[in-house]
């Protein structure tokens, strides 16, 4: 189980990574992650929207309401320019301190 | 062998069977009631459950299995609500504030309304000493009261029930200005009945509107403070 702190801080640079692949909901959100982490990262469902709307109020992404191929109507969000901006930068940060750890840890380092 | 009694069996088999409908309706309402979550907010989350609820069917859970292993994951109203209330304190806040000028500005009006009755029914005999214990017990403690629950968040049963009938905001204020001037009209002509005993110097030369003003100034300031803190009516979007 991954600490609180370590959760909350990957939300925003994995919402936007999961973004800048293409348009997605909330529940799907949730479900890539859960899928890609192999289950150990498991998002609380109401934590997400809280992130979602925070991004949203950044600049960072837009939604949408429009209907979904069931007929209802269902919120999707995208990533804007600004928001792949700020995903460079994330992807910057997280992969400074990856290496500085590989190092310690003796691991690879990637190249950023 | 035991023999299972015939009105057990008779219980169980008229349960009522499971209507998705109505536990929808259910979760609804129960979100419905919490002040924190926007109309834009609920919505998404009604569809979330939704979706998880038809994922799980698709698993091979019946509807009711997966209604509530659904519901269950989701998360209750009460913890989303306190998650997206963190995730905005601004929004939380201004709320609050808004409730608080509007107890404030209830209680002024009320200790006005109160006081210059009191005054009109005694007559000449108006003691204004007693006054000071009559406007501690019915102003001063309830308001401090009263501020001290909405700002600790423990209004909040208040504010859902009163969301609800608060729909216009222009009403709102309209009906306020109008409370606040009858109120203060009622405590001048109560002043002017009275002067001596009132306030100790009579005042001559100010006209009826002039006092009614004055005495109108602090509930407008927080009238203004009302319409600063009104929260924002999200738009609702429509119906699929």
């Amino acid at each position: 189980m991954l600490a609180k702190d370590l959760v909350a801080a990957s939300s925003k640079p994995m919402v936007l990574s999961i973004l800048a692949g293409g348009e997605s909901y909330g529940y799907e959100i949730i479900q890539k992650v859960r899928e890609l982490s192999g289950g150990h990262i498991e998002w609380s469902d109401g934590m997400l929207y809280p992130v979602l709307h925070r991004l949203e109020r950044e600049g960072l992404i837009e939604s949408e309401w429009r209907e979904s191929e069931t007929g209802r109507e269902r919120k999707y969000y995208s990533l804007r320019r600004e928001g792949r901006k700020a995903l460079q930068n994330e992807r910057q940060q997280w992969l400074t301190v990856h290496n500085t750890l590989s190092k310690l840890w003796q691991l690879n380092p990637l190249s950023t | 062998m035991a023999h299972r009694p015939q009105h057990i069996i008779k219980i169980m088999a008229t349960e009522p069977p499971f209507d998705l409908n109505a536990a929808f309706e259910n979760w609804r309402n129960e979100l419905a009631s919490q002040p924190q979550l926007s109309p834009d907010d609920r919505r998404e989350l009604e569809r979330h459950l939704a979706d998880s609820t038809a994922e799980l069917r698709q698993r091979g859970l019946n509807e009711e299995e997966a209604f509530w292993l659904a519901r269950r994951r989701t998360g209750q109203p009460q913890q989303l609500a306190e998650e997206f209330g963190k995730a905005e304190p601004l929004k939380v806040w201004r709320e609050r504030a808004f409730w608080m000028a509007a107890t404030i500005l209830a209680f002024q009006i009320w200790r006005q309304l109160s006081t210059a009755l009191l005054g009109l029914l005694s007559g000449p005999n108006f003691n204004l000493d007693s006054l000071l214990v009559f406007e501690i017990v019915v102003f001063c403690l309830p308001v401090v009261l009263a501020i001290t629950l909405i700002a600790t968040g423990r209004m909040g049963w208040l504010i859902k029930r009163s969301a609800a009938v608060i729909r216009s905001h222009a009403r709102l204020a309209f009906t306020a200005v109008l409370l606040a001037a009858l109120s203060s009209f009622l405590t001048v002509v109560a002043t002017l009945h009275f002067p001596v005993r009132w306030h100790g110097k009579p005042r001559m030369s100010q006209s009826l509107l002039t006092l009614t003003m004055e005495n109108m100034m602090v509930p407008l300031i927080f009238i203004i403070l009302l319409c600063l803190f009104m929260p924002k009516r999200a738009k609702t979007p429509k119906h699929a």
